[in-house]
């Protein structure tokens, strides 16, 4: 048992080095002389979205995690350079032979510091228990309380603190989380986990100091500057809400003296043509761009980056009701009618991909990608078809058309939209395809996104275009998705033969058969088709020529700009 | 001074009917109005504009080689007078007058499809907003007391509620559709006319031909629509025709949460929206629904203006 | 007057109590939920956030409760934001009403003068050019307006002259208020010189203008004294409630050129299905629309002597 867990851990080491193929950005336009970027000296300016919460403990949004990234520091991180797990936080830490206790030694030199840059107190172990007490404390009501409740006794404690019946009592002091001084932290899982490191890599998994946060109040803690501390490379100055958030360099980090950033700026925007007059006037020094805007670029002779951040994208079939949808040949119709890559030429105009399979920016165990080992196993085939294939479409249809007892122009199917504009025409695109090719006139619903979401859960739609970013790097995060009690299984989806593959998975330590298991679930889903995949997103975004080089933006690091050098 | 010769004269004798005779023609109120309004130069021509736009709107799209829905991919955001060369497309080697939208699809066929629905909106809920706000301002104002004070605090209370809660609740117990976004629109588009007729009628009943009227006896219903309502027209007409574009954009507003037109269909409004997305690469997409919702408005807007001057009895000479 | 004035105030009130009361049941029948994230939330941490904004409770409940926290001044805490509505919606309102202000004043003074100008040269070059100036504010929606100044009069510019004339997008400064203020006064002073120019024709028709002719009056003194006067009866009616949307915002203008002001507020709170700030910018803009109108009625009496103010 003991050596089968370290060959275990050995392999996702492997794994993990497999996937190390990015580098840091080097700027593509340096030298161009077309877009300088801001002027301020130092700083620079970045395009965001959503920043409505920095209490690290509340945070839900990509940017919110992103600028916590910035502003806190983890235990462990992710290095810019090639998404690897390198030393935060903690200098070294070492695991028991059970992989159940994990052992963190933390650097002394760490200082938590105000709004105003100036030192307040050290960085201990003790700041990171506190940290995750209040992650599992449910007056905080935090949405991802279940990364500290992997802990022993972390989710009995959450469920008898949450007051949920029966739930024996359990005191926070009982939850396996204990700083043995000040700088050794020492945890103890309930379960196995082998990509334990990925957790604590996430940002909400960050220190909090006791003595500052009981002054302010849970409540307050982190509503604006002065309310909460940092210990990150950089620590936030100003908070403009829903408009921008100002991060100057900490000099008190403990590798500032490799940080040649003075300051960030992050700036939200809604309006697609605004920042792109802001970038282009000098006002921001990176944006994401659209489809058109990508052409207008390259048009100048301007490079346009782009990014994999792993979203796969599919549409969402709610199949557990007498719909019409949830006749399996009618969804196989659909599949095999959608043109994927007439799609994405159209509404994105990027370098997005059709899904050959569903999970995508996952490590393959012989291979560079997940997704390569299961094409390997159905013979080189994608098991979504990238162009549009109406005679197989016709021949499902037919048949669909015999199970329903319906002809084509009685079929009944509703996109289900949340608003946006290229929501929208995405939609609109798959509609005009399944008109052409099945002659079904598919309407479209677009609804808020609240709405949209809550009837998505209730499963009261056709269709719905969603998507998924990996949490961590391995195909368990976008696989058990499916599986019956799945949370996130919006499908309706209930297949005994699937849930049994992903509890095998969960035992398996033999990595190429656990690989094999998981192949089998991409099959079983082609299959049973309760989602259909469309596309695998690649993001386009311009960098000013100011930011010369060290930046990244990498699957489960939007941003990485810590080591942002800038052109002379 | 000269002497002028009584035989020139003739006696024609007394007859009551011809001294009773009007040699001018007796009009109504209409007709006058009518008869002044087509005087009006500047006028008829918007009124032959917006026949024109109505027209083009009802008929092009049925004699348009493409289909407004279909999607040429090989022409997306093709700019002008690009002709379509996709063989088995219904469209092939016509022509693209206006060029394509992002999505390929022809602007011209869309533009007036957008039409249809955004005239049709615009003219239905001006003449709600004309007659709703007329009676609710006029009553409320007439009137005058605890009853004024009610009936503007309800405004109040309506105007107050945020349009999109209202929208959006319409939006569970209607079909989306042109009579959905109608309804949405009156529910609060006629609060800005009743203020003002109210405004107005406040002002305008202390003058002494109300006075007259009711001490003819006129009935009060009698006294505002007679007697205030005309002489409020002018204003009137001018919410009236700004009310058009409002109705217009707030159409594009609502296609854009979900209760507008359903996709595909379009609106100039909602067509004026994707176009702004693109509009420094393809700034014709933007420009074309543009101008039609300002020529439309300009035609109402001078169309207003003609219509002031014939209706309103201040100006009648 | 006084009594007026108190009548109205107690009016005012009871308007404000039945909009919030409206408002708390209405947003409570919207769909969805706010705590709905784009991943699945486990049963309990749901009830824990529930419980926390105390919306486990009886609607009704919780309208008592809203209302007993409103009258003590509390808005509430805001689900998205965690942080007290008051201090949101105080913070944002600040930066629209200084824009809105500088809107309003550069729409009312431009709409009054282009409106009477018009009216007074009426059928001239100078009335059509000045309701051609009107008719662009009005039949050109802000969205287009915004982003065609951003690029042309910002960036354009920017480029040909060399120099920062207008800032692009962002708060802070006198000069990034000039474009923004610009393109949300622009569809007011349609408005405003539309009904100045009709309002001030019916005026120039009527017999004290005449009177005051014959009297020998200069035509300074007639438009001034008399005719300015009465004619801006009008655009003080609309006034009103103008004044109340453009001093807490809008979101398309806020938008383009990334003004953190308090009009996203009003669509974005109702769209996350933010309960308390919905209440928060609905008890806000009540209050504001129902203090304007009031003005607005006092005005009445003080512009046009003909207006009686009823008891």
């Amino acid at each position: 048992m003991k050596n089968r867990f370290v060959a275990w851990l050995l392999c996702l080491v492997m794994l993990l080095s497999v996937s190390a193929v990015a580098a840091a950005e080097v700027n593509p336009n340096q030298g161009l002389g077309y877009y300088p970027g801001t002027s301020t000296k130092g700083s620079i300016a970045v395009e965001c979205s959503t920043m409505s919460v920095m209490n690290p403990i509340k945070m839900t949004y990509n940017t919110e995690l992103g600028i916590a990234r910035h502003t806190q520091e983890h235990l462990v991180r992710l290095s810019p350079v090639d998404n690897q797990i390198v030393p935060g936080a903690a200098e070294s830490w070492t695991s028991s032979p059970d992989g159940l206790t994990w052992t963190f030694n933390l650097r002394k030199d760490m200082k938590w510091v105000n709004s105003k840059g100036e030192v307040v107190g050290d960085v201990t172990a003790h700041d990171y228990v506190f940290g995750w007490r209040e992650l599992l404390n449910p007056a905080n009501a935090a949405e991802y309380y279940a990364y500290a409740a992997v802990f022993k006794n972390g989710q009995a404690y959450y469920d008898y603190a949450s007051g949920v019946p029966g739930a024996p009592e359990v005191s926070i002091e009982d939850v396996a989380i204990k700083a043995v001084d000040d700088y050794t932290l020492v945890c103890e899982l309930e379960n196995v986990l082998p990509y334990f490191l990925q957790y604590v890599k996430f940002e909400v998994m960050a220190p909090i100091y006791e003595p500052f946060y009981t002054e302010v109040g849970a409540d307050v803690y982190g509503t604006s500057p002065d309310t909460m501390l940092y210990c990150g490379p950089f620590y936030m100055s100003d908070w403009v809400l829903e408009n921008k958030i100002t991060t100057p360099k900490n000099e008190h980090w403990y590798d500032a003296a490799n940080v040649s950033l003075g300051q960030i700026e992050w700036i939200k925007y809604t309006d697609t043509n605004a920042k792109m007059n802001a970038f282009q006037g000098g006002e921001v020094d990176l944006i994401d761009v659209t489809g058109e805007q990508r052409e207008m670029f390259a048009a100048e002779g301007f490079t346009v980056s782009n990014y994999v951040g792993g979203y796969s994208f599919y549409l969402y079939c709610a199949i557990d009701n007498d719909r019409d949808i949830s006749n399996l040949n009618l969804r196989k119709a659909i599949s095999y009618a959608l043109d994927r890559e007439q799609l994405i030429n159209t509404v994105f105009k990027n370098d997005s991909e059709p899904s050959p399979t569903f999970a995508l920016g996952i490590a393959g165990v012989n291979t560079e990608t997940f997704s390569e080992a299961v094409l390997a196993a159905n013979g080189g085939e994608r098991l979504y078809p990238a162009n549009s294939d109406e005679a197989k479409a016709q021949e499902y249809f037919a048949k669909a058309l015999e199970e329903l007892g319906k002809t084509a122009d009685q079929i009944d199917i509703t996109f289900m939209v949340s608003e946006g504009t290229q929501n929208e025409l995405y939609n609109q695109v798959m509609q005009e395809q399944l008109r052409k090719v099945l002659g079904i006139e598919a309407k479209i619903e677009v609804l808020t996104i609240t709405e949209a979401r809550a009837r998505r859960n209730a499963h009261d739609y056709d269709l719905f275009a969603g998507g998924w970013g990996p949490d961590y790097n391995d195909p368990m995060t976008d696989l058990d998705l499916w599986t019956t009690t799945n949370g996130n299984n919006h499908t309706g989806y209930s297949s005994k033969k699937y849930d049994a593959l992903i509890e095998l998975a969960k035992v398996e330590t033999d990595m190429v058969e656990r690989e094999q298991i998981f192949v089998k679930c991409e099959k079983l889903i082609a299959e049973d088709m309760p989602i259909i995949p469309i596309y695998w997103r690649h993001e386009d975004y311009v960098v000013s020529e100011k930011m010369a080089e060290g930046y990244a933006r990498l699957p489960f690091q939007s941003y990485n700009l810590i080591y942002t050098k800038l052109a002379e | 001074m000269e002497h002028i010769d009584k035989s020139r004269f003739a006696h024609v004798g007394e007859s009551a009917h011809d001294r009773e005779a009007i040699t001018r023609p007796s009009l109504t109120f209409t007709q006058d109005a009518i008869r002044r309004l087509v005087k009006n130069k500047v006028a008829l021509v918007c009124v032959i504009l917006i026949l024109a736009l109505s027209l083009m709107s009802a008929f092009a799209p049925l004699f348009s080689p493409f289909d407004y829905r279909e999607q040429h991919y090989g022409h997306t955001n093709a700019k002008m007078f690009t002709v379509c060369d996709e063989e088995g497309t219904p469209g092939y080697g016509h022509m693209h007058l206006f060029g394509t939208d992002t999505l390929g699809r022809d602007l011209y066929t869309r533009l007036w499809m957008g039409g249809r629905v955004s005239l049709i909106i615009a003219v239905s809920t001006a003449i709600i907003d004309l007659i709703l706000g007329c009676i609710y301002g006029g009553i409320s104002g007439y009137f005058g007391g605890t009853l004024d004070i009610i009936m503007m605090r309800i405004l109040e209370i309506i105007n107050g509620i945020p349009y999109l809660i209202i929208v959006i609740l319409l939006m569970m117990v209607l079909e989306p559709g042109m009579l959905t976004i109608i309804i949405a629109y009156s529910v609060v588009g006629w609060i800005p006319m009743a203020r003002l007729v109210r405004g107005q009628v406040v002002a305008l009943k202390q003058q002494e031909y109300v006075a007259a009227a009711e001490a003819m006896g006129a009935s009060p219903a009698r006294v505002i629509a007679k007697h205030l309502l005309p002489n409020t027209l002018s204003v009137v007409i001018v919410r009236v025709t700004l009310a058009i574009p409002n109705a217009i954009f707030s159409e594009a507003y609502l296609s854009y949460i979900g209760l507008g037109i359903p996709l595909p269909r379009c609106s100039w409004g909602s067509l004026a929206q994707l176009g702004i997305q693109n509009f420094r690469m393809y700034p014709w997409q933007l420009l074309i629904p543009a101008v039609c919702i300002s020529l439309t408005m300009l035609a109402f807007n001078m169309f207003g203006d003609g219509l002031r001057d014939a209706f309103d009895p201040k100006l009648r000479r | 007057m006084a009594r007026y004035i108190i009548k109205r105030l107690i009016y005012a009130v009871l308007t404000l109590f039945v909009l919030i009361t409206l408002v708390f049941f209405m947003m409570r029948m919207l769909p969805g939920d706010p705590f709905l994230g784009e991943k699945a939330i486990s049963p309990t941490a749901l009830a824990n956030m529930n419980a926390k904004y105390g919306l486990d409770k009886p609607v009704f409940i919780q309208y008592l409760m809203y209302m007993g926290n409103c009258l003590t001044g509390d808005l509430g805490m805001s689900i998205t934001y965690n942080r007290p509505v008051m201090e949101i919606v105080a913070e944002s309102f600040v930066v629209s009403a200084d824009l809105g202000i500088r809107a309003l004043i550069f729409a009312v003074i431009a709409g009054i003068l282009l409106g009477a100008i018009a009216a007074i040269k009426r059928g001239t070059v100078v009335d059509s050019l000045s309701m051609f100036v009107a008719m662009i504010g009005v039949s050109v929606p802000s969205f287009i307006l915004g982003a065609v100044f951003q690029y042309f009069l910002g960036l354009q510019l920017r480029k040909l002259l060399g120099m920062n004339v207008f800032p692009i997008q962002g708060w802070g400064t006198f000069k990034h208020t000039l474009l923004p203020a610009f393109a949300l006064g622009l569809g007011s002073l349609a408005t405003v010189s539309r009904l100045m120019r009709t309002s001030m024709l019916d005026v120039l028709s009527s017999d004290y203008i005449k009177t005051a002719r014959s009297k020998g009056l200069s035509q300074g003194q007639i438009m001034w004294r008399h005719a300015l006067r009465n004619a801006v009866m009008p655009v003080v009616t609309i006034m009103g409630p103008t004044v109340a949307s453009v001093l807490t915002g809008t979101f398309v203008i806020e938008s383009i050129f990334n003004i953190p002001g308090l009009g996203k507020y009003f669509v974005t709170s109702i769209k996350d299905l933010d309960y308390t700030m919905i209440g928060g910018t609905v008890v806000f803009y009540g209050a504001l629309l129902i203090i304007c109108t009031l003005v607005v009625d006092l005005l009445y009496g003080f512009i046009d002597p003909r207006v009686k103010l009823e008891e």
